[in-house]
């Protein structure tokens, strides 16, 4: 993944979740061999964004290496919710989707 | 082997990444030293591209004392760092970025040399053994 192609997705999310209504954004990485420091603050970017939005982002899929990087990078995702797999990443989506109605009535 | 490779487009940092990671893969490091040392040469190669005005990267295999290790030079001809403490210091940054990018990258490496001369370029030299 280049720069302008991770800047890219940032917009398209954000223009997609105002158009759709989305209440859940689910980003899968499990292909992305590294992320650096860039990419890393892309992926905190579109969380932030989204959660403005009124969007849930879980991110899913970061390989055992790339998490040992990033932290040793100095970059630990403190405000990005993550799950290991797009199964797991979809019952925090719904489950949040669930409890806030609930909280709603 | 012994190449170098232009950094002048976010394009190049992703062929220098394919690069590095051969490399990595063909000295046999591990998959966690493999993405550490594309990560760092990832993060040096955005920095001579965005403030170097472009660079290059040269990736060789090297030996010591019977170890091997993959060797990677980034440089470039851009103005240079003015003050280098300061540049290595985590939080620091020069623009926009999260200003870990050298100190992030120098944790990720076993060795990492920097040298920079004020109108002159910035050079780094950093090597992970395996």
């Amino acid at each position: 993944m280049d720069d302008r192609i991770a800047l890219q997705l940032q917009e398209d999310l954000t223009a997609l979740i105002e158009k759709t209504g989305a209440r859940g954004v689910l980003i899968d990485i499990s292909s992305l061999e590294i992320v650096d420091s860039f990419i890393g603050r892309m992926i905190g970017n579109i969380s932030a964004m989204s959660q403005i939005l009124n969007a849930n982002t879980v991110i899913v899929g970061i390989q055992p290496s790339v998490a040992i990087t990033l932290v040793e990078l100095g970059i630990t995702f403190a405000d990005v919710r993550t799950a290991l797999t797009v199964e797991r990443g979809m019952e925090i989506l719904t489950g949040v989707e669930d409890s806030e109605k609930v909280g709603d009535e | 082997m012994n190449d170098s490779l232009p950094l002048v487009s976010d394009r190049d940092i992703v062929l220098a990444r394919q690069e590095t990671r051969n490399l990595a893969r063909q000295l046999g490091l591990s998959i966690v030293d493999q993405t550490k040392i594309v990560t760092a040469m990832s993060e040096l190669a955005r920095n001579a591209v965005v403030h170097g005005g472009g660079g290059s990267l040269r990736c060789e295999i090297v030996t010591s004392d019977g170890k091997q290790g993959l060797r990677l030079t980034v440089s470039d001809e851009g103005p240079g760092i003015a003050d280098l403490n300061l540049a290595m210091k985590d939080g620091w940054t020069s623009g926009s970025g999260l200003g870990i990018g050298l100190p992030g990258a120098r944790r990720l490496v076993n060795e990492f040399h920097i040298t920079s001369e004020r109108g002159r370029g910035t050079t780094v030299v950093v090597t992970r053994w395996k």
